[in-house]
Parts: structure tokens; sequence; C-alpha cells
């Protein structure tokens, strides 16, 4: 009767994997077609988040295979897709339901406490995230709280964005710091793994030479050189592993003071001083100043000339530059030298031909 | 032209250094230096006032080999039709410690057969007068053995297209609004020194070492025109280029770079081009369909510019509400600034001066120091800027069988005014 036992333990392990697979109760029926595991025993439960009412995978295909419709539960009238449909995680409905609730919630809701200016603060603002879960979960005032946190995303897009970047980076850092630390696990082991077989090798020579010093002639000579010889090799490599034990060392801190400046890098863009336009320029004229309107009759027909004023053009930027360059070298000497230096770098700039004329075109 | 016909003309630039005492252009009305602090934690280097060897001879064979001395050639990084560009440094002297550089060759009688081409004429001379820490530097310039020309150029090792491109990096709106606070300091400066740049695109705004954003490329800059004097419409490569010169206005101003470095801020922040256009037609249609059709009504004037045409699409000038869909990350102060860069009016666009001082700035996330700011290490890099310093002004491949079409595209650049 071998073979009966044989699948007799193949039925009772088939048995006991869909206990595990339904869960605790062994004879589960379909809420829509009443099929149950009794006559199904592949039978597979699928849950949406819209609603979460359980349904077993052949009433999902049978029902939204043909496109979006209402869910089949008496009293729900949910909206159902197929493609949104996904096995159970938790056994409780409600689990899986706070799960969802909260995922969504944090990913608009992802404030840290450094972007609070006291605890306090950011304990209220946790409360309040707590309340918004809580309303969610419960269905209180579902579309006040749905305005509350379309509101909250609102007025915080810009932090939002930026705080789903920082703990992309974060993430990214510690997935890097990992990968680094496993490399220099593995490294650690290579070494010593290395030294374990040298200190193995260099017995073993050791041996034979002690075996052919006995067969010399004067074995006691011989014997005490091959020592010798072999008190010298294990001291150098002992230094030896020394040495790499430190280089392996330093290499394991150094980076990990990278990792650390990386993590410090992001929100430590504050200004270090008041935020200055032109970076230091100063944009005063020391000779002369401006003015909105020059009289000129030849410059009459550019300012009306609808071409011209279609296209942009400024005679405001053609008046400048006539006044910069009449006056650019004022206070520019060119038999002082020094003064090109001191003076030079403060004062307007000096032109051997006025820039308009030297190359037509 | 009356320069470039001259055959002197090489000789006579390649020893622009000889004029020492021409000061930096826009150093002029008071300013201060450059933060020579600054300066020297970016790794700029200045033109030395002080060489060891400088004797009182001011021969210009002289001072050109002298010049010529200071630098070394290390490798090639890359060769176009228009120029070749090496990775070179400066010699270590007493005092200071070696300099990488870039040593962009142009190459003479190649489009031009009595002279050097515009685009080195331009570049010479605009950046010989610009010193701004967000403006790549021109260190020297001298001739070579066969009367090539030399530019030594500050040596910067990624662009902001490449930084766009990589899909590894994400990009906070701290990172995009330090590079467009950058980009706008060094256009500022440009514009205040009375340079229409012309020709701004992600991979011209060069990164340094130390994540400092510098203007490049300066092969279609020119100065502000005079009343009456016509410029050319044909400039600004097309994915950037503002509508009037579309419509081939021949009288514009400062306004284009703005609506260019707009485009480059929705790039930064949706990683692709905003408005990819494969002629100029379409471009054009791109532009009314994404900013709306420019009417008298948005734009008074615009039916008299020379070019226009009355545009397919019918789209009503955007307001705030579609920035505001479309570039959320940039909150309500960086939409505001994004829509006065890229109104279609150019009369209504901000300067860059207005620019710097929108509130985006001064507001949090605050702008990422240069240093901390995302980077595209390696050699690849260095590669990629050796083909987009010898790539022509104003085209935007680099690859092949765009160097064909290329050149069947006429460059319709009337220098003639």
């Amino acid at each position: 009767m071998p073979s009966l036992t044989a699948s007799n333990a193949a039925a009772i392990a088939r048995a006991r994997e869909n206990a595990v697979n339904r869960g605790s109760d062994a004879d589960e029926i379909c809420p829509v077609c009443k099929s149950s595991r009794y006559l199904n025993p592949n039978m597979r439960f699928l849950v949406n988040p819209e609603c979460y009412h359980k349904m077993c995978e052949s009433c999902v295909d049978r029902l939204f295979s043909q496109g979006p419709s209402q869910c089949p539960v008496v009293g729900c009238d949910k909206i159902l897709r197929k493609q949104r449909f996904r096995k159970q995680t938790f056994e409780d409905i409600q689990v899986e339901k706070e799960v969802d609730v909260r995922k969504r919630i944090a990913k608009t809701f992802n404030k840290r406490q450094e972007d609070f200016p006291s605890l306090k603060e950011f304990n209220d603002y946790l409360e309040e995230v707590e309340t918004v879960t809580f309303n969610l979960l419960n269905s209180i005032d579902i579309s006040a709280t749905e305005a509350k946190i379309t509101a909250f995303e609102q007025s915080n897009k810009s932090s939002i964005l930026q705080n789903i970047a920082k703990n992309a980076q974060e993430q990214q850092l510690a997935q890097a710091q990992r990968e680094f630390e496993r490399e220099q696990h593995r490294r650690a082991k290579e070494f010593e793994d290395q030294i374990e077989a040298e200190e193995k090798r260099d017995k073993a020579e050791h041996k034979a030479n002690l075996l052919k010093a006995l067969e010399a002639d004067n074995p006691d000579a011989e014997v005490a050189k091959v020592n010798k010889l072999a008190r010298k090799k294990s001291s150098m490599r002992r230094e030896n592993q020394e040495r790499r034990q430190r280089e392996l060392e330093a290499a394991r801190n150094a980076p990990a003071f990278q990792f650390m400046a990386n993590l410090n890098r992001i929100g430590e863009e504050t200004p270090a001083k008041k935020y200055d336009p032109v970076d230091g320029y100063d944009e005063s004229n020391r000779y002369f100043v401006y003015r909105d309107r020059y009289e000129n009759p030849w410059l009459e027909e550019a300012l009306k000339s609808k071409s011209m004023l279609a296209g942009g053009y400024l005679v405001q930027q053609y008046c400048e530059r006539a006044l910069f360059e009449a006056f650019s070298g004022v206070g520019c000497f060119i038999e002082d030298p020094t003064g090109e230096e001191d003076e030079g770098l403060s004062a307007p700039a000096l032109f051997d031909t006025p820039m308009a004329d030297a190359v037509s075109f | 032209m009356s320069a470039t016909a001259n055959p002197s003309a090489s000789s006579s630039l390649a020893n622009a250094t000889a004029v020492r005492r021409t000061l930096p252009f826009g150093n002029g009305n008071g300013n201060n230096t450059p933060l020579p602090a600054m300066m020297a934690e970016n790794g700029d280097v200045k033109p030395s006032k002080d060489d060891s060897d400088a004797s009182d001879n001011d021969d210009p064979d002289d001072l050109n080999t002298r010049t010529k001395k200071k630098y070394t050639k290390d490798r090639k990084l890359g060769e176009g039709a228009y120029a070749v560009v090496n990775l070179g440094h400066r010699r270590a002297t007493a005092t200071e410690a070696a300099v990488p550089v870039a040593i962009k060759k142009i190459k003479v009688n190649t489009e031009f057969r009595d002279g050097l081409s515009m685009d080195a004429i331009r570049e010479v001379k605009y950046l010989r007068e610009l010193h701004h820490p967000n403006i790549i530097a021109l260190l020297d310039v001298f001739s070579s053995k066969n009367q090539n020309l030399c530019l030594v150029l500050e040596f910067l090792d990624s662009d902001l297209e490449m930084i766009i491109k990589d899909s590894s990096l994400t990009l906070s709106m701290a990172d995009v609004k330090s590079w467009m606070l950058m980009s706008l300091r060094g256009l500022w400066w440009c514009h205040k020194s009375f340079i229409l740049h012309r020709d701004i695109k992600p991979n011209n705004l060069l990164l340094s070492a130390s994540g400092v954003l510098k203007l490049a490329d300066f092969g279609l800059a020119r100065s502000f025109s005079d009343p009456y004097r016509p410029m050319t419409s044909n400039v600004i490569t097309r994915w950037y280029r503002p509508p009037e010169l579309f419509y081939g206005a021949k009288f514009y101003s400062s306004a284009v770079d703005i609506f260019s470095l707009g485009l480059v801020f929705c790039e930064l922040m949706l990683r692709t081009p905003f408005l990819p256009g494969n002629t100029d037609l379409h471009q054009l249609e791109l532009i009314c369909q994404a900013l709306g059709t420019p009417t008298e009504e948005n734009w008074p004037g615009v039916t008299s510019l020379p070019g226009y045409h009355e545009a397919g699409v019918h789209v009503k000038e955007r307001g705030t509400d579609f920035f505001m869909n479309t570039f959320i990350a940039a909150g309500e102060s960086g939409v505001e600034l994004l829509m006065k860069m890229i109104r279609l009016d150019p009369r209504r666009r901000c300067s860059a001066r207005e620019a710097l001082n929108a509130n985006w700035f001064s507001q949090e996330p605050y702008p990422t120091q240069p240093v901390n700011l995302p980077k595209k290490g390696g050699g690849k890099g260095i590669e990629k800027v050796g083909s987009d310093l010898k790539r022509k002004a104003g085209e935007l491949f680099n690859t092949p069988d765009d160097a064909g079409r290329g050149k069947k595209l006429a460059r319709k650049l009337d220098f003639g005014g």
C-alpha cells in the first residue's frame, strides 16, 4: 500500500495548504455566487479598495470583464473596475482598509518634524492627520474631510513634492549604505579566508622544509635555519596583515563620513545671507543718470514705427548705451598705470574704438 | 566686413592681449570686480597681469609667441567643420599652478575664403569684453604657425543639456532655481554690456566642475543695434527662437534672449524640450498652440511685421491657469516669472534685471549652492563639450547626418546690414 500512503500524504499537504490559503474557517463560501471551497478548492477571494466587499475570482471575471459595473453586494452602489481588484493581505478587512487609507494619507501629509518650528506644532499636525484618517476609516464627514485633504494638498504643493524627493533620496542613501556594509563584510571575510589559507600554506611548507632538513647531514643546524626562516616569514605575514587590516578599517570609516555628509545635504539650503539679485555688483552710475525719455528728432520715427515697436526694439536701450559710452572714459587715466588697479576697477571702462563702428555688421 | 577682409586681421586680433589697457567693457560705471574670493573658489583664471617673462618689447610677433608659450596642448577633444577643440593647460609658473583650459583652434579658409569666420570674430570681440562669473572666460588669444586663430577658453566639463538628458538625476526645484539664477545673472551682464547673445539654449549653458553655470558660445552675439539699423532675424536655434524672429522682425532687443531662457526654464522642469518644432512653420504653430496665437490685441503691431502671416491655429493667449497646470512644481511665483519671460509681445517680456528681482529667487526652496548641484561626471562629459564647442552656432545637432542637412541649409545671415 505504499502508493496509497503517498497519495494520502499529498492530499493532506494540499488540504493544509488550502487551510493556510483560506485562513481559519474551512468552509468558506463566496458571498456573491455562494460557491464554496468544498466545490471549488482553488477558489481565491479578491477585494476592491472602493468598498472592500469580498468575492471570488470567478465572480470578478464574470461581472467586471465587460468593463466597470456596480458592486453585486446588496445595498452597495459603488462602481468597481476589474483592474483594481486585488488579493487581500490582511485577514481582517478593517485592517486592510486602514492600511490603504494610511498609505494614501501619508502620500499627501508627508511633513516632517523639521518642517515645524516647535514640537507642539508638529504634534498638532500629527493629531490632525490622525483625525483625517479616523474620519475616512469610519466614514465620518467624508466630503468635508476630502475637501480638507485637497485644500492641504493645494497649499503645500511644493513642500509635498520636496519631501517626496527627500524621502526618495534618503531611501537611496540607506540602500547605498546597506550595500556598502555588505561589501565591507564580504571584503573582511575574504581577508580572513586569505589569512587562513596563507597560514595553512606556510605551515605545510614549514613541515616539508623541516622534513628535508632532518634528512640533511647535520640536522640540528638545518632545523634551526628552517625554524628561523619560518619565524621571519610569519612575522612578515603578521605585519602585512596588520597593515591591510588598517587599510580596510580606514576604508570602512571614510565613506561613512561621506554618507553622513550626503544625508546632511538635504535641507541645509538655507540662504547664508539675504538674496542679492546681482551678486554683489554695484549698479550705480557715478557720472550720469538715465532719464525715461530724451528729446531727439532723429529718434521720433523709431518711437513711432509700428514694425520697430512690434519687433520689440527699445529706443531706451539705445539711449542708455549712447550715454554709457559717452561717459565711459571719464575717470580713467592712461598715464597712471596704478590707477588702473586701484581706481580702474571702480571707474568706467575706456574704449579705443566705439564698439558699434569697429566692425560693421 | 572690412575687418575680416583685411589679411592682417588675424594677427592683430591674435594680439588682443597687447591692448591690456582696454578695461573690461562691463566693468564700467563704478562696478566692483567680480568677487575675487568667488573667482578663486570656482577655479576661474584671469589673465595674469604680471607675466614674469614680460619684457618691454611690444612687438606683436613676440607677444604672440609669449602668449603661445604660456599654454600646452594635452589632447584633442573634438573636431568640426569650424574649429578643433583641444584640452590643454596653462603651464605652471612660479606663483600659479597649472590650470586646465580648452583651446579652440579656428580653421581659417574653410567657409570664408578671405578671412576668419564671423563666429570667431564675434566670439573674440565680445568675450574679450565680458567678465563675469557666469560668462565663460576667454583667457587669451594667439595665432598658431599657419595663421590659425586659437582661443584659450576656460575649461568647463559639462553643460545643462547633459544634465537635462541624464535620466538618472533628479532635479529639485532648488536646483532649477539655482541654474536659472546663474544664467539670468550671466544674461543680465551681457545685456548690461549692450550685447545680445542670440543663441541661448541648454547646451550653451556650460557648467564648471564646481557647479557654476556659465554662458558660452558667443558665435551669434552682437551688440545692440542703433535705431534704423536692421539686424538679421535668422538667429537663435529654432526650438528656442521667439515668435518675432519667425515673423522676420529686423528690429528687436534683449527680449529675444529672455524668451529663449524662458524656454530653457520650461525644459529644466519638463526634462524635454518644451517646443521642439521640425520646421520653422511647425515651430510657429507650436508656439501658437502652447502660448497663444499672436493678434493685434495681445501684441500690438504684430501684423505689420515683415514676415507676418495668419496662423492656422487660433488659441487665446494662455493665462495663469494653463501655466499653473503645466508647471505646477515651480509654484505660483515661479510660474509668474516664467509667464513674464515667454510673453508673445516682446515689449511685455521682463528684462533680465527685472527677472532677477522676482520673488521666486528669495523664496523657499532657496537656490542650491553651486557646489551641491547635481553633476554629470566622467570622461563622456569632456567629449560632449568638445563637440559642443566646435559645433557651429545656431545648429541643433552634431551627428553626421545632421551635418549633411546643415550643409544643404544655407545660413542666411545678412551681415551687410
